[in-house]
């Protein structure tokens, strides 16, 4: 995939400057009129309409050109202060387009429709969901904003308004799981209709179990049964009060969580909670037992510790798989509790309390690091690591149980502080370019947004070997099929950068990329 | 049939009145009352006797008899039927059959039924001369011949209403004529006949209480007395006759019941032997119906329908007449689901095939004479009779009702086609209905009833809609390929600013209209200024306090106001705003409170109306106040047993906060914190019991009249807001 071809001009003065430039059809070269481009930073974006000849022509500030118009894939490119003429192209959407009927030739409604792509991230291949939609009172869906590439269909079918209840997810061309002989295989700008999914009913199996020594409880309460596969799948069945016996029927095969919660959702404490694992091949699975036990709340303890010194104050922010938060202010010698835990599982979130001294900005304005998934996601001023007893838990969170788990101890890197300059391979300087840094060592990451002159610094937590990427298109990356493929595509478009404890003297990265 | 234990009352009347029945009875006219719905009565259970005497023991030493209405006929309490120029008959048969006392002890209730388990169906009824839909109400005769002394007793009916309505008043008639109070106190004499006829379209429990009254007592009265326990009656209950009426229980002038048999219904001789009804296991059922085109009668061929009974389904396919037959059932309680293509669903018809029960209703299970719902999709008709073989037919007619769609293409001011522009399909909110209580204070004119986006075509389509008058709106979406410009407006179809110049589409059942929106440009004006924190606000130390900022359209509050959103610095700046009447709201919250989630500590804010003229404002400051705690406390009245409460405030948008809601504690105190900028509803609602009887009866905090006025924040001064709840008696009535 190309990127956006810039022209480098000189910096000038500080000041907002005339950004001009044309946005044209990639594939045709036809100048695009109707474009939106907003200038992205900034809290209130000023927004522009390419004329009949695609050019368009603002006061911007500061760097991010987003471009978007109906039938396009949308595009965030960098641009530079100064006079700069910018030529944006974008990428005809492609489509994936049909109707859903069901075995009585019924249209199928408000089902959702998903486009699925097998991605790489962190080096693992998963089948992630890049768009979706309902099926409207006609069963039709149409689902744009799509790069090219191979997709897999799927209709999740279990939803409440399934006539048969024996109508389960399913992908396009029949079957529970993708096949390559169904896959949809989509050229830029391609339209393809006619990807209809004619929902057919598996038997499955049934499973019935109890939940042992519930009291009456006035809502009705429920298992739930969720497929640990991905995309994943929902079942449920009403727990009958009398004997606290219930019954799922029409499972297909996979591995699933069996769950019960006697209050509403999200989980309290003081509800009674049961989950166990179950296996589902082809056969009933009857007497499934849940001993439901009382959720309490847990504290965790921790403690933030930095390489030589003080840590500093620090905020340790959980967010929970059901929603809920927990903040933690860390003391001045680093420790903190995370009160009123429920069990559950939680991923985490640590920043300097005083968001000055990382350097931080305002987030909206940060839109080209949102759109990327970790681990190039801005990681402003993260720590090495967070063990919890031996676990490393930093990046996948940790599960929580009625037991108190132990002490969460997180680990700082001591931080090196780098500078310098971004040029192109003619020795100007790249203003506002954006540069992620990621090196093998846990934490080794870093962001930095160069300024008007290209200069720009930023904070590693790791010494070591450091590869260096410009994102002059984000919205590039997760369309090149992941994160895992853009970083070996572009893993020469800079020079390595030897980071050493310590002073580093400030360095001069030449792009080499295309 | 002998009656042990109990006397009766020959009623006090001129000689001359006792012979004043009729041979035939004609038919009358049966109020429903109070009753805002005669829908078919739950089965038998004991209700209050609401005029109860203080003598608490004459519930256990009386003996009632009760006529258990899940014994009753086929057709007890109303059936619909449709009557049609010329004459129809009924599909069903009517059985009818004279109903015997068992044998009673003390204690215990006798249960009556017919007289033989399956009864003889002796009957068909002919129902011709007037069209429209008709119940049809039973009226019943107790005629008993009692053996008395000249003593006062107490007898009394005891109409059962449904479960959720109020008092009912039944009108009862007896021979020589005249409505009857609940009670009557009678003297008796030996050989004297009493004869009631009852016709009330719903259940009701006959008691027949002797009970001896002092002799100076007036009657009715609650005096104590004793009761009696050496008398006898013969009585026999008949069923002897129909009245045809309009759902609020009128008669419909015309109509007229011919019977094959001729007006002098058969009685079945009473049987020796007690009968306790029963289902047979071995009775199948029939389940059958017609899927019909509710506007043009027309059959629905290849209708799908699904029959479930204790979640079980099975399936069936309505036939090119639109028929379906379902065979074979086993008795019980079913649930009838119907659907089609291009058709509303309806809701779901209940089914019950149990031989002794009455046929069921359509409109869903449950509700009551509380479903209230907005479908106009009409309630489908169950009937229900008794072949000959002793099969259970159930017959219902589904009507269906074509839906309509809207479907339409958004282009920019240009033409362009966009995407991701955000449809809303609204229409004039309903009146509430009525019955339900009040809880909040405001409500908006207008409700959106659907919310579609664009596709990259530009087009939409919100499908399954009922007919009536819908107003279409195109506003901007969230999605990063929304191409909307800061020009760009809210425009309501065919192309105005707001809904006052807007023109509603008219739809018919199943009809597809078209609205095609070209988006309005209008270049707005800048609205800038400084945030002012209040005095004695601590400076920006290491919190990170986000400032939202935002207008919102006087007149069309259900739209996306423009937000705008600043960081914690202290200034804000709008661009292109419309000319015209905002209220502007801002708030200040601490994000590094609650990183994660809403609930971030609230710090200031401000509510303003405001009113944007032609030219830039600059310099527009604002002043923001520090938000306070609004304190309260909930009363109950009434009857009503104290729980915890929960109190919500509604209106949140556009600031769409959580934290809005918190619970009474023990002493119904309550305290809702740090309260932003706006204008809400506050509801008041008994935790966690939906079915609670508890209402709000009043809200005020100082001189306002909460409940009326609404709320508005920043809260000032520091007065509690008072919640009274009132419980009352079972129910409001409309």
């Amino acid at each position: 995939m190309k990127i956006a071809i810039l022209t480098i001009c000189f910096s000038t003065a500080l000041a907002a400057q005339t950004v001009e430039g044309g946005v044209y059809d990639r594939l045709t070269g036809a100048p695009l009129a109707g474009v939106s481009v907003s200038q992205t930073a900034g809290v209130n974006s000023v927004t522009v309409r390419t004329d009949a000849s695609g050019h368009f022509r603002f006061l911007a500030q500061a760097f991010g050109l987003h471009a978007a118009r109906a039938g396009y894939l949308p595009r965030t490119v960098s641009s530079h202060t100064g006079a700069a003429t910018v030529r944006i192209e974008l990428t005809p959407e492609s489509i994936v387009a049909g109707k859903l009927e069901d075995e009585d030739g019924f249209p199928v409604e408000r089902a959702q429709v998903q486009v699925t792509r097998y991605q790489s991230v962190n080096g693992e291949r998963k089948l992630l969901i890049v768009g979706w939609a309902q099926s409207d009172d006609r069963g039709e869906y149409r689902i744009g904003n799509l790069p090219a590439g191979r997709y897999y269909v799927r209709v999740n079918g279990g939803d409440a308004r399934n006539w048969d209840a024996r109508y389960v997810s399913q992908y396009f061309g029949g079957g529970l799981e993708p096949s390559n002989d169904h896959v949809v295989e989509l050229a830029a700008g391609e339209e393809r209709k006619g990807v209809d999914v004619r929902l057919t009913k598996y038997e499955g199996v049934t499973l019935t179990g109890r939940v042992e020594g519930t009291s009456g409880g006035q809502f009705a309460r429920q298992v739930t049964l969720s497929g640990s596969g991905d995309p994943w799948s929902y079942y449920s069945a009403v727990v009958r009060s009398s004997d606290g016996n219930w019954t799922i029927r029409h499972v297909p095969p996979g591995n699933y969580t069996l769950r019960y919660q006697s209050g509403t959702y999200p989980p309290k404490a003081g509800d009674l909670l049961a989950e166990t694992a179950v296996k589902v091949e082809d056969r009933d699975l009857p007497g499934l037992l849940l001993t439901p036990h009382q959720a309490q709340a847990v504290d965790v303890e921790g403690r933030i510790v930095a390489a030589g010194g003080e840590p500093g104050r620090w905020q340790i922010a959980l967010r929970g798989a059901t929603g809920q938060g927990q903040t933690a202010h860390s003391n001045e010698d680093g420790t903190f509790v995370l009160k009123g835990l429920l069990p559950g599982h939680y991923d985490m979130q640590i920043l300097p309390e005083n968001r000055g001294q990382a350097g931080i900005m305002n987030p909206s304005s940060f839109p080209l690091s949102a759109k990327l998934g970790s681990p190039l996601s801005a990681m402003l001023g993260s720590p090495l690591s967070a063990k919890l007893g031996e676990k490393e838990v930093l990046r996948s969170g940790f599960d929580v149980d009625s037991t108190p788990p132990g002490v969460l101890r997180i680990a700082l890197g001591k931080p090196i502080g780098i500078a310098g300059t971004v040029v192109d391979p003619q020795g100007q300087p790249i203003a506002g370019a954006t540069l992620f840094f990621r090196s093998d060592q846990p934490g080794g990451q870093g962001v930095a947004v160069a300024g008007d002159s290209g200069v720009f610094h930023s904070t590693l937590n790791a010494a070591g070997d450091y590869h260096v990427y410009m994102a002059a298109d984000v919205s590039d990356l997760a369309n090149q099929g992941g994160e895992d493929e853009y970083l070996k595509a572009h893993a020469q478009d800079f020079p390595v950068l030897h980071v050493v404890e310590g002073r580093n003297p400030p360095v001069t990265l030449v792009w080499r990329g295309k | 049939m002998r009656l042990r234990r109990f006397g009766f009352l020959l009623l006090l009347l001129p000689a001359a009145a006792l012979h004043a029945f009729a041979a035939s009875y004609s038919l009358s006219t049966y109020n429903c009352g109070s009753l805002t719905n005669c829908a078919n009565p739950a089965p038998a259970h004991r209700g209050v006797w609401s005029a109860s005497a203080s003598d608490s023991s004459e519930t256990e030493t009386g003996i009632p008899f009760d006529i258990d209405t899940a014994s009753a006929p086929a057709f007890y309490g109303k059936s619909l039927v449709t009557i049609r120029n010329g004459s129809m008959t009924l599909s069903n048969h009517v059985q009818m059959a004279n109903f015997q006392k068992s044998a009673a002890a003390p204690g215990r209730t006798g249960a009556v039924g017919p007289a033989s388990a399956g009864g003889e169906i002796i009957d068909t009824l002919t129902i011709a001369g007037a069209e429209g839909n008709a119940y049809l109400l039973p009226v019943y005769e107790v005629e008993g011949k009692f053996s008395s002394s000249p003593e006062k007793y107490l007898l009394s009916f005891v109409a059962l209403c449904p479960a959720t309505a109020r008092a009912c008043r039944p009108t009862i008639r007896w021979s020589p004529g005249g409505v009857s109070n609940l009670q009557a106190a009678f003297r008796s004499t030996p050989g004297d006949t009493l004869r009631f006829q009852f016709g009330v379209p719903f259940q009701y429990k006959l008691s027949f209480y002797s009970r001896v009254l002092p002799p100076a007592a007036p009657a009715p009265d609650t005096s104590p007395g004793t009761f009696r326990d050496d008398e006898t009656v013969d009585f026999t209950i008949r069923l002897v006759g129909v009245a045809i009426t309009d759902r609020s229980g009128r008669e419909i002038p015309g109509a007229k019941v011919l019977s094959e048999s001729g007006i002098a219904y058969q009685v079945v001789p009473p049987s020796a032997a007690p009968v306790q009804p029963q289902t047979t296991a071995a009775t199948r059922g029939i389940v059958e119906g017609d899927v019909l085109n509710a506007a043009t009668n027309a059959p629905v061929a290849g209708a799908r329908v699904k029959l479930t009974r204790e979640d079980e389904p099975t399936y069936a396919k309505a036939d090119a007449q639109g028929h379906f037959v379902f065979r074979d059932q086993p008795p019980g309680r079913y649930l009838l689901a119907v659907e089609s293509p291009g058709f509303l669903r309806p809701r779901n018809a209940a089914v019950d095939l149990t031989a002794q029960r009455p046929a069921g209703r359509g409109g869903g299970m449950g509700g009551g004479v509380y479903d209230y719902s907005p479908s106009q999709a009409p309630e489908a008709k169950v009937t229900k009779s008794i072949d000959a073989d002793g099969t259970v037919r159930a017959s219902v007619t589904f009507p269906l009702m074509a839906y309509a769609a809207i479907g339409g293409k958004v282009t920019d001011p240009y033409g362009i086609p966009m995407a991701a522009v955000q449809i809303e399909i609204l229409t004039r909110t309903p009146p509430r209905p009525q019955g339900m209580p009040v809880t909040t204070g405001r409500q908006r004119e207008y409700t959106t009833i659907a919310n579609v986006a664009t596709n990259d075509r530009g087009e939409f389509r919100a499908g399954r809609l009922q007919p009536g008058s819908y107003w279409v709106a195109a506003n901007k979406g969230s999605s990063a390929q929304s191409a909307w410009l800061g020009s760009y407006r809210a425009t309501y179809y065919p192309g105005a600013l707001d809904m006052a110049s807007a023109k509603p589409l008219a739809l018919a059942a199943g009809q597809e209209a078209r609205a095609d929106i070209k988006l309005l440009s209008q270049s707005g004006v800048r609205v800038s200024g400084r945030l002012i924190r209040p005095p004695g606000a601590p400076a920006n130390s290491g919190a990170l306090l986000y400032t939202r900022v935002v207008l919102t359209p006087a007149n069309h509050e259900l739209l996306n106001p423009d937000t705008p959103f600043t960081n914690g610095q202290d200034d804000f700046e709008f661009r292109d705003v419309l000319p015209g009447k905002y209220t502007l709201l801002a708030l200040t919250e601490d994000a590094s409170s609650d990183l994660t989630g809403p609930n971030r500590q609230r710090l200031y804010g401000l509510m303003r109306d405001v009113v944007i003229g032609p030219q830039d404002m600059a310099g527009f400051d604002l002043a923001l106040e520090p938000l306070q705690d609004l304190a309260g406390t909930v009363e109950f009245r009434e009857g009503c047993v104290a729980a915890p409460v929960t109190v919500r405030l509604d209106g949140s948008y556009p600031l769409a906060l959580g934290g809005l809601t918190t619970t009474t504690d023990a002493a119904g105190r309550f305290v809702l914190r740090e309260v932003p900028p706006g204008r809400f509803s506050v509801v008041a609602g008994v935790t966690p019991n939906p079915r609670s009887m508890a209402r709000v009866s009043s809200m005020s905090r100082g001189s306002r009249d909460v409940l009326q006025e609404g709320l508005e924040a920043p809260i000032h001064g520091d007065q509690i807001l008072k919640i009274a709840l009132d419980c009352g008696s079972q129910g409001r009535r409309p």
